[in-house]
């Protein structure tokens, strides 16, 4: 159970810091003359929320009070969620505040979800020094044991791996659109004898909602990269786990490299191409299925995907994790009323952010995503 | 040696400095146009330009910020790329032989 719970002046201070960093990482995203949120692939993050986000953050809410009630222990919470970046993702606070429920039933989540980025994050809930350190020593030994390092200085092993990754985060971007992070994790830099670590998860590769998937050969991607000491003033990672503070690729300042696969330590560098070139086959044809959908059935993935990120809570308190009724019904039934506000309200007031100073369009979002108004 | 001339600015999304072919792609379902080395010029790509941005030696996008697809993707790569230039897609033509400056933000084109 977590026992201590945030105070409201210490939730509030700390929502005040989430909303400046989602809102420079949203001006960000785009040049200043795009609307906000609407270039985004396949569809815009607001109108897919217009659908579920409500019924989403109730079945949260109950979840979260049911492991609350039960009393299960921190320790057990962490060990399902696994990796915080799914956590993070909901940090967004989009799913959360786009909708018309009470303050209390938004601020309940988002105050638990800091305590438990807090335990993961050592208590540096926003990276405030650039860097995102979830493994103390005793938990660093034991993830490096047995790892057989390429060397990253030749180019074509260079070029090798810069390229799996670059995929890699295609391919989440595929499985999970804006909510990437829902199949990858980014932490470190962590300072080792041999330089600075940084660790690149990528998880959950295989989610049943998308068949295409099935076709992959390997579900999770464990790769471990040591850069020169004096690289780290290039990497800092943010809150959102990115590297974003450079226009630099460090990539030529990696020393050596190392990588598990399905929890297996890669040995030849034979393997990683077979796996890059089963990447590809798999993106090839989920990019044709994805293509292929219309709208609503664009909105019913989404829901799909959004859901099953909280499985591991469900599972804590054997919930099932899927989408109730009430979401297909918005979708398929609700789907030109619901869309109406989507085109006549929300989508116009977004547009006419384009035409406002960098000001005014900052405060216009914070108050759009923030869970107090 | 023939003069290089600024076509074009945009926000500096990924250093470094190549030169190539432009290629335009506006929709996936061209991606099998690009051939290896070429830049890819596009609106703003997501993961169905995977196939051609595995060729790209380069990226200019019209839209997009730091922190587009486009940029963590080149950075990722270690390609240069300019990203929100808002009219790429318009002013550059397929097979032109143009130079990224991506620390500056800068497309260059050959003058004679």
């Amino acid at each position: 159970m977590v026992k201590k719970e945030l105070s409201m002046q210490k939730l509030n201070k700390q929502i005040d810091i989430l909303l400046d960093i989602i809102v420079e990482s949203l001006l960000g995203a785009k040049s200043e003359e795009e609307a906000a949120a609407l270039t985004l692939w396949p569809i815009p993050v607001p109108q897919g929320m217009l659908y579920f986000s409500d019924v989403w953050t109730k079945k949260l809410n109950r979840v979260l009070h049911l492991i609350e009630k039960r009393k299960i222990k921190s320790k057990e919470i962490l060990k399902a969620i696994r990796f915080p970046s799914r956590i993070v993702q909901f940090l967004w606070l989009d799913a959360i505040t786009f909708n018309n429920l009470s303050k209390k039933e938004k601020l309940y989540p988002i105050a638990k979800f800091l305590i438990f980025l807090s335990l993961f994050r050592k208590k540096d809930i926003f990276c405030e020094n650039g860097k995102n350190i979830l493994w103390n020593k005793k938990e660093l030994e034991k993830h490096k044991r047995g790892l057989h390092f390429f060397s990253g200085k030749g180019k074509n092993l260079n070029k090798l791996i810069s390229t799996f990754e670059a995929i890699l985060w295609s391919y989440t971007e595929l499985l999970y659109w804006t909510n990437h992070p829902f199949g990858h994790g980014f932490h470190g830099s962590y300072s080792i004898r041999e330089g600075d670590l940084v660790v690149k998860e990528y998880f959950d590769l295989k989610p049943k909602a998308w068949s295409f998937s099935q076709g992959l050969n390997f579900s999770e991607v464990e790769i471990f990269e040591i850069y020169k000491r004096n690289t780290s003033s290039k990497i800092k990672l943010e809150f959102f786990e990115r590297n974003i503070r450079t226009n630099q690729s460090i990539k030529q300042d990696l020393e050596k490299f190392a990588l598990k696969v399905n929890g297996k330590i890669v040995k030849k560098p034979e393997e990683i191409s077979q796996f890059l070139e089963n990447l590809m086959e798999v993106i090839k044809k989920g990019s044709e299925i994805i293509q292929a959908l219309n709208e609503q059935q664009l909105i019913e993935k989404y829901a799909d995907y959004y859901f099953y990120a909280i499985k591991p809570l469900c599972d804590l308190v054997k919930e099932n994790w899927h989408p109730p009724k009430q979401v297909r019904n918005n979708i398929y039934k609700k789907y030109k009323e619901i869309n109406a506000v989507w085109e006549k309200v929300v989508k116009k007031n977004f547009e006419k952010t384009a035409d406002l100073s960098y000001k005014q369009q900052e405060k216009i979002l914070k108050e759009a995503f923030d869970p107090r108004n | 040696m023939p003069k290089q001339k600024i076509i074009l600015k945009g926000i500096s999304a990924s250093a470094g400095i190549v030169k190539g072919k432009a290629r335009i792609i506006l929709d996936p379902f061209d991606n099998s146009k690009m051939k290896k080395g070429d830049i890819l010029v596009t609106s703003i790509t997501n993961p169905l330009f995977t196939p051609a941005i595995i060729k790209a030696s380069g990226i200019i996008t019209d839209l997009g910020g730091t922190l587009s697809h486009s940029a963590v993707v080149a950075r990722e790569l270690g390609i240069p790329a300019v990203v929100g230039t808002k009219e790429a897609t318009k002013v550059l033509r397929d097979n032109m032989m143009i130079t990224i400056d991506g620390k500056k933000g800068i497309i260059y084109a050959k003058t004679q």
